[in-house]
């Protein structure tokens, strides 16, 4: 796709950053700058005022002698009040300890995704998690808000923060922030208004690059078997670039064997022609990194064995699950999600294990399982959510071994 | 784009000289025939991700990068012109004041708080990369930069200067910010002593914070520029 340089007219390539026809630039720029070192300030004042007023300012302490400051940061701030030091962090999922200053974004350009931020407050000097007794004992009022570059309707929306505390994470203060493929990059700014006057004000960046979505039938390549679905997945993931997501619609055939996704994300869906419909007898092993989720949709699933091995990001929808020891079994990957899924006649219908970020299992039936939805202990995870769901004559309908923090919504569970 | 674009350049642009040549690549000096503009061309063989990360950003202490492209393994990028000398030049006739170097090398912390902010390490910190324009600092040359990889157990190329370069950047581990505040260390030192910190370690509370930031072990060092930045 091509467009033109808004300063001369000269077509460019899409992605240019500089049109070398006018040697101009083209990217808006976002300065980037390190918060500012409240502590080195307040020891060169207190240097050139003196040891006298030092001692003063201890005497007194520091709160009487302050006047009330602005403080902001991209991605993390230090703050210093009578109580001590403290490193605020906005983060993900991941770790309480590293600042997010820009989280960038793929996603198609019809699409709304979203994500959880979190604050979250440290103790400077041994990055203990003080969240609770911050917000608890030093914040007045606090606001999160989606700034962007121009007033223009961005599309970018964010709840109302939560505190909440995730094991292994801790405690953070959490929002959701929901965006589409189309909207522009804005900046999400907190601030916290401090009992003592203070303001602090924290940003982080989000940018949105757009995937473009490219859909592949059994005409564009060959996927009568899973050996040949499999050679041409392996290809797509090769081959296209990385602002392009392939969506492969699947005939209506049964595939036996073992698929394995891994890396690149890919959407898989599944079709039906009368009483024929998309199988796969035997499983997919879904692998990877980074935050896109691969798709997978409307396919019957049959035993034995594992039937979707999980450690990438993945959403299911519309697929049942049939005849597995474990029909869907996840690790150590930040989202799974299950919509509307069957899952009946297994030894264990979902096993989280090790889980990261936000899980969410909606509109699904587990029934005549073993065990419906297992949390194995020795294993962490951070959060699940079953909403809309029914789970019936199982073994064990819900087996937290762990004792994890689960969300039970509009879930009956007989 | 990167054939696109090369031919563009060609078209478009002389080469006023040759800046740097070695087997990695080479770095030219470029002008725009029409307007006279003058860029900074890199051509190397290697990972320009650091450089793509740029282009949506500015820093005082840091070179516009105006463009990057790769076919493969090559990769082009147009850049800034910096006109002023570099630090290596200014220490061949003396040493900086206390109040210089600590001006200077915040400077440069702003540059690597970005870099680090954008998950990237430089790991070629050095009076040569450091270009004084006017007041400012500007760190130049991330060739050696790279995305830190938390899954990688170490680098996969051996990169930097030697007396600047921390130990776990010859290979052993993978180097990580903290390499970066190593090379500041032994930067301070030079810009106020004109030597390495092993052969003559400068006095006083920048000698406690030169033996901090060149720690062996990265655990010991400043933890991040900004802890730097707070003991300078």
């Amino acid at each position: 796709m091509e467009h033109s340089c808004p300063h001369c007219g000269k077509p460019l390539p899409d992605g240019a950053s500089f049109c070398p026809y006018c040697a101009h630039g083209l990217n808006r720029r976002q300065q980037l700058e390190p918060p500012r070192c409240v502590g080195g300030i307040l020891r060169r004042a207190a240097k050139a005022l003196g040891l006298l007023v030092l001692a003063a300012a201890v005497l007194l302490g520091l709160a009487q002698m302050r006047k009330p400051k602005t403080y902001t940061g991209q991605g993390s701030l230090t703050y210093t009040d009578q109580d001590g030091t403290y490193e605020l962090v906005l983060g993900d999922s991941g770790s309480r300890q590293d600042p997010t200053a820009v989280y960038t974004v793929h996603t198609p350009l019809e699409e709304e995704h979203g994500r959880f931020i979190h604050l979250f407050i440290n103790e400077k000097a041994t990055g203990s998690d003080v969240t609770e007794l911050f917000i608890q004992n030093k914040i007045l009022a606090h606001r999160v808000e989606v700034v962007p570059d121009e007033p223009t309707d961005h599309g970018v929306t964010l709840e109302e923060p939560s505190l909440v505390n995730i094991i292994n994470l801790g405690c953070s203060f959490q929002s959701n922030v929901r965006w589409t493929g189309s909207s522009p990059d804005v900046t999400i700014r907190w601030t916290l208004h401090m009992k003592n006057g203070d303001t602090l004000c924290l940003e982080q960046r989000q940018i949105v690059e757009p995937l473009a979505l490219r859909r592949y039938t059994a005409e564009d390549l060959p996927m009568e078997t899973l050996g040949q679905l499999q050679q041409s997945i392996n290809r797509l993931s090769n081959e296209l670039p990385p602002d392009v997501m392939a969506e492969i619609c699947l005939p209506p055939v049964e595939y036996v064997g073992t698929l394995n996704l891994s890396g690149y994300p890919i959407r898989l869906y599944g079709s039906r022609n009368g009483d024929q419909c998309t199988t796969i007898r035997g499983g997919i092993r879904v692998k990877g990194q980074g935050d896109d989720a691969n798709r997978i949709a409307d396919i019957e699933f049959h035993g034995p064995g594992v039937g979707l091995e999980v450690t990438a990001p993945v959403k299911v929808s519309g697929c049942s699950f049939q005849g597995y020891e474990t029909a869907v079994a996840t690790k150590n990957c930040k989202r799974v999600e299950l919509y509307d899924c069957l899952l009946t006649d297994n030894t264990v219908g979902l096993s989280l294990a090790a889980q990261m970020g936000e899980n969410r299992v909606e509109q699904c039936r587990f029934a005549g399982n073993g065990t419906g939805i297992l949390l194995p202990s020795g294993n962490s995870v951070a959060q699940v959510e079953i909403i809309n769901c029914v789970l019936e004559q199982n073994g064990v309908n819900l087996d937290n071994q762990g004792g994890f923090p689960l969300s039970l919504t509009d879930t009956a569970v007989t | 784009m990167y054939t696109w674009f090369s031919e563009a350049l060609a078209r478009e642009y002389d080469t006023e000289r040759v800046l740097k040549e070695s087997p990695r690549g080479s770095v030219k000096l470029l002008r725009h025939r029409e307007s006279g503009k003058r860029f900074v061309l890199r051509q190397f063989q290697g990972n320009s991700e650091v450089y793509r990360k740029l282009l949506q950003y500015t820093c005082p202490n840091l070179p516009v990068i105006y463009e990057a492209v790769a076919d493969g393994e090559h990769a082009l990028v147009l850049e800034e012109y910096i006109q002023g000398d570099t630090l290596g030049f200014l220490l061949q006739d003396a040493c900086f004041s206390q109040k210089e170097t600590r001006r200077i090398v915040l400077q440069v912390c702003r540059a690597l708080w970005v870099l680090h902010s954008l998950g990237a390490v430089h790991r070629d910190v050095k009076p040569e990369n450091i270009i004084l324009r006017g007041s400012e600092a500007v760190l130049i040359d991330f060739d050696a930069a790279r995305l830190h990889k938390p899954e990688h157990d170490n680098d996969t190329q051996i990169l930097g200067t030697n007396g600047f370069a921390a130990p776990e950047q010859y290979g052993l581990t993978q180097s990580d910010v903290r390499s970066d505040i190593y090379s500041l260390g032994i930067l301070i030192n030079v810009m106020l002593t004109g030597q390495h910190p092993s052969k003559h370690l400068v006095e006083g509370r920048m000698g406690r914070i030169v033996e901090r930031c060149t720690h062996v072990n990265p655990e010991r060092r400043y933890q991040n520029v900004l802890r730097l930045m707070e003991a300078l």
